[in-house]
């Protein structure tokens, strides 16, 4: 599969929910709820971007 | 009768007056031995400034060709302008000057160490062919940013987080927090946890911030020794999310244990054997690492089409500019001395000044290095092959990173010369007995030379570098097998147990669950028409014109000259 623009919106997504995950580990014991917040955020964001890379891998792939 | 009577008297009264005259002279001399003590001057004193003739406003106007007047006591900062310069203003001074030599040493260096990428981009580039010249490029340039803003989020914190005081930086004191656990009745260094985001605990500080930026660019280096194994067929989306991972938990993992305080390097203290763990600059944690990984990650993705025939015989796919490859080389050669001589992290105090010592071994086993290589390929293949002859001197470079700062110049020259030699046997035995393909031959020169260089602190190391009195916590030089401890010997082949059968098998797992979910390998069509145009869109040398794939070889020469 080439390159398509899917894959930059996952990749996005990834450094995005990577960065959000553990910035709200680290802010959870002193801002409790927006902690929580962007610990969740951050962990759907990674799902969600593993999601998209699967559903897209294999577009493209005729002979292998 | 009675005069002399007179004048015995007076003689005897003469001479008990000289005893006793005697006797007060001797007791009121003062002891030669006896010590002057002088009251201390007091710290917030005023310190008597004309003994120090600073040069006057007048003298200073005309000039300082000589630079006999500029940098004086007139430079020193006073904090208090009614007192004047005190004792405690010049030491303060002494310390800051000493803090600010090692700052800028470190950060120099640093910077050398930064610029190494654009030798890496240039070797792994011209050592593949032209059709993916785009796509390789740009992957050596996102490894830096990738891999750097892994490392801010997590990769610093979980590697230096509970490194402790450095002390040639001036303390770097909120580096404070490791996680260890007890086996043994002794503690186990894990990983670090201050400095998340160099914004939590204190650790937006100066001597983190140079710490930091040093470390940082090591990693950055592991990180693109896999680019250049992978090339030619690796998916840049897949590439990229492996480098975060990379940058974030496999690289800071390993160096915490070397670097950070962790259990490698408490070897020596926790069971006696040596000074534990000990790589100067990181050919076990850079190197090794970076080379192991990639050699997970080839496995992963297996060999470019075209590299085997059907009876397993492989095919040599040579590159496509021999002349952009041995440039990088040099800008690699140059950036080491950034590498190994910076990783005193100073210049002045705890032994810095063996900085000297460390560049010349440098570029000992760097030289030595490519004599291996370019000999074996004279003698073996008839030619002394250039591509060879530069892996060879990355070879070198990669196998005295380690001991740079522990042997002397006899034991750099023999460690280079073996790695010039044993990178090209290890790039044989890829080829044709694993069959791992590895376009750049990075196994070899990083992961292979890597852990030589491992092995060879253990047997090479002279015990006369003495960096503050101790290493890792033990007392005393660093001191291999040759010069009469081979526990150092055992803690080091521990570290090359831990770096195959950790390091490999946790890179292997990563790159497996990514090719799973992302997808490691890039279409059959996309790469035999090069990547440059699929994964990038646009070529790298949109005036050449590539002749179709032959034997798995694509070439190019200029459209005019075709």
């Amino acid at each position: 599969m080439a390159s398509i623009p899917q894959q930059g919106t996952y990749l996005g997504t990834t450094l995005i929910g990577f960065t959000a995950f553990p910035a709200g580990l680290l802010v959870l014991s002193s801002h409790p709820g927006l902690g929580v917040v962007l610990t969740i955020a951050g962990l759907a964001l990674l799902a969600y971007s593993a999601v998209g890379f699967y559903r897209i891998k294999n577009i493209g792939f005729s002979n292998r | 009768m009675r005069d002399r009577l007179l004048i015995r008297s007076a003689a005897c009264i003469a001479v008990v007056l000289l005893f006793s005259f005697g006797l007060c002279a001797w007791a009121q001399t003062p002891s030669p031995a006896a010590p002057v003590v002088q009251a201390a001057p007091a710290m917030d004193a005023p310190l008597n400034v004309q003994a120090a003739q600073p040069p006057s406003t007048a003298d200073l106007a005309k000039g300082d060709p000589g630079g006999t007047m500029t940098g004086t006591i007139n430079d020193i900062s006073v904090s208090d302008s009614k007192k004047g310069l005190t004792l405690a203003d010049a030491l303060n001074q002494v310390g800051q000057n000493k803090i600010a030599i090692n700052f800028t040493w470190t950060l120099i260096t640093g910077f050398l160490v930064m610029f190494m990428q654009a030798g890496f981009a240039l070797v792994e580039t011209g050592l593949c062919r032209a059709k993916n010249a785009n796509h390789t490029m740009m992957m050596n340039f996102m490894v830096y940013s990738f891999g750097l803003f892994a490392y801010w989020v997590c990769g610093f914190a979980i590697q230096m987080g509970g490194a402790g005081p450095i002390a040639n930086l001036g303390g770097t004191i909120p580096l404070s927090a490791e996680h260890v656990f007890t086996v043994l009745g002794k503690p186990w260094g894990l990983f670090g946890s201050h400095g998340f985001f160099l914004s939590q605990a204190g650790t937006y500080d100066v001597g983190v911030m140079v710490i930091f930026l040093f470390q940082m660019v090591f990693m950055d280096t592991a990180l693109t020794i896999v680019t250049g194994s992978a090339a030619e067929r690796w998916k840049f989306a897949a590439f990229a999310v492996s480098s975060i991972f990379m940058g974030a938990i496999t690289y800071p993992l390993f160096a915490n244990w070397a670097w950070g305080g962790g259990w490698l390097s408490q070897l020596g203290a926790n069971f006696g054997l040596g000074h534990g763990y000990a790589d100067f600059a990181g050919s076990g944690v850079v190197h090794a690492v970076g080379g192991i990984t990639a050699l997970a990650v080839s496995m992963i993705i297996g060999p470019r089409i075209g590299k085997y025939n059907r009876d397993g015989s492989p095919n040599a796919m040579p590159g496509h500019d021999i002349v952009i490859v041995l440039a990088g080389c040099f800008i690699l050669a140059f950036g080491w001395f950034g590498f190994n001589p910076g990783s005193t992290l100073g210049a002045s105090g705890n032994g810095a000044l063996r900085i000297g010592s460390v560049a010349v071994n440098t570029m000992l086993a760097g030289c030595t290095g490519s004599f291996g290589a370019i000999i074996y390929m004279w003698i073996r293949y008839g030619k002394p092959d250039a591509s060879m002859t530069g892996n060879g001197l990355l070879a070198g470079l990669v196998a005295i990173t380690a001991p740079s700062g522990f042997v002397n110049t006899i034991g750099s020259v023999i460690i280079g010369l073996i790695a010039g030699v044993l990178v090209c046997l290890s790039v044989e035995f890829f080829d044709r007995v694993v069959r791992v393909d590895d376009p750049v031959g990075a196994i070899s020169v990083h992961g292979v030379n890597g852990i030589w260089g491992v092995i060879s602190v253990g047997l090479f190391a002279d015990g006369r570098s003495n960096y503050g009195g101790s290493w890792n916590g033990v007392s005393g030089s660093v001191r291999g097998l040759f010069y009469g401890d081979p526990g150092q010997l055992v803690a080091q082949l521990i570290g090359v147990a831990t770096l195959v059968g950790f390091v490999f098998a946790f890179s292997y797992i990563a790159n497996l669950v990514i090719d799973v979910v992302v997808g490691q390998r890039v279409s059959a069509e996309d790469e035999l028409e090069g990547l440059d145009i699929p994964e990038m869109g646009a070529l790298g040398y949109p005036e050449f014109v590539l002749k179709p794939e032959a034997h798995g070889v694509a070439s190019a020469s200029y459209a005019s000259g075709d």
